[in-house]
């Protein structure tokens, strides 16, 4: 049975309200990487940036096609990668996650989302212990 | 059952970023080194490494998120 990774919840700036954090390692399709930090969040369907990460990862207008967006306060649009990139939780080598992130203009946070990283990783949420796991599928 | 294993226990930052809120900035072990507001000028100052953590500061202090 695979063996799961506890995370205490984190804020991502100090003073601010505890959330389930994970930092990736994420390899942009330009070939450099970088740690991010994002909320594993079961209500995104998909992997989702703040927009200022695409040039940060090599994503141009060739790369990116507009795509519009729901959430609970309306619709946006913002744009899809088609080329994926790769996350890699560093404590975790042996999964690599491929990512089509959605990169969000006006975006604060970046979330791990539903159809990528779960698909790779259980996720359980325990609220009352202000901690979450994954585990490896 | 397998055992539970703690990882990323540290803080993310450590210093205090309300004075950079709606930039990008530069964290190495825990503290910030440089900031921009533009992500890729902050990624070419040549005091940032590599390896350095790059992301936006929230503009927002720790309100209710709704996604």
């Amino acid at each position: 049975m695979a063996q799961p990774f506890s995370i205490a919840y984190r804020a991502l700036v100090p003073g601010d309200i505890p959330r389930p954090i994970l930092g990736m390692q994420v390899t942009g399709i330009n070939g450099r990487s970088g740690i991010i930090f994002g909320i594993v969040d079961s209500g995104a369907d998909t992997s989702a940036f703040p927009f200022g990460y695409a040039s940060l990862m090599g994503y141009t207008a060739q790369t990116l096609t507009p795509e519009t967006y729901q959430q609970v306060g309306g619709t946006g649009t913002a744009f899809r990668a088609l080329t994926a990139s790769q996350a890699v939780v560093p404590e975790i080598p042996t999964v690599t996650v491929p990512i089509l992130p959605l990169l969000v203009q006006g975006a604060q946070t970046a979330l791990w989302g539903r159809m990528d990283f779960m698909t790779y990783f259980d996720v359980a949420i325990y609220e009352a212990e202000q901690r979450f796991t994954i585990t490896p599928r | 059952m397998a055992s539970t294993r703690e990882i990323q226990r540290e803080p993310i930052v450590t210093d205090d970023l309300s004075i950079y809120r709606g930039s990008w900035v530069a964290v190495r072990d825990g503290q910030v080194v440089a900031d921009a507001i533009d992500p890729v000028e902050l990624r070419d100052k040549p005091e940032v490494r590599e390896d350095d953590v790059i992301f936006l500061v929230p503009t927002e202090s720790g309100k209710t998120l709704m996604l």
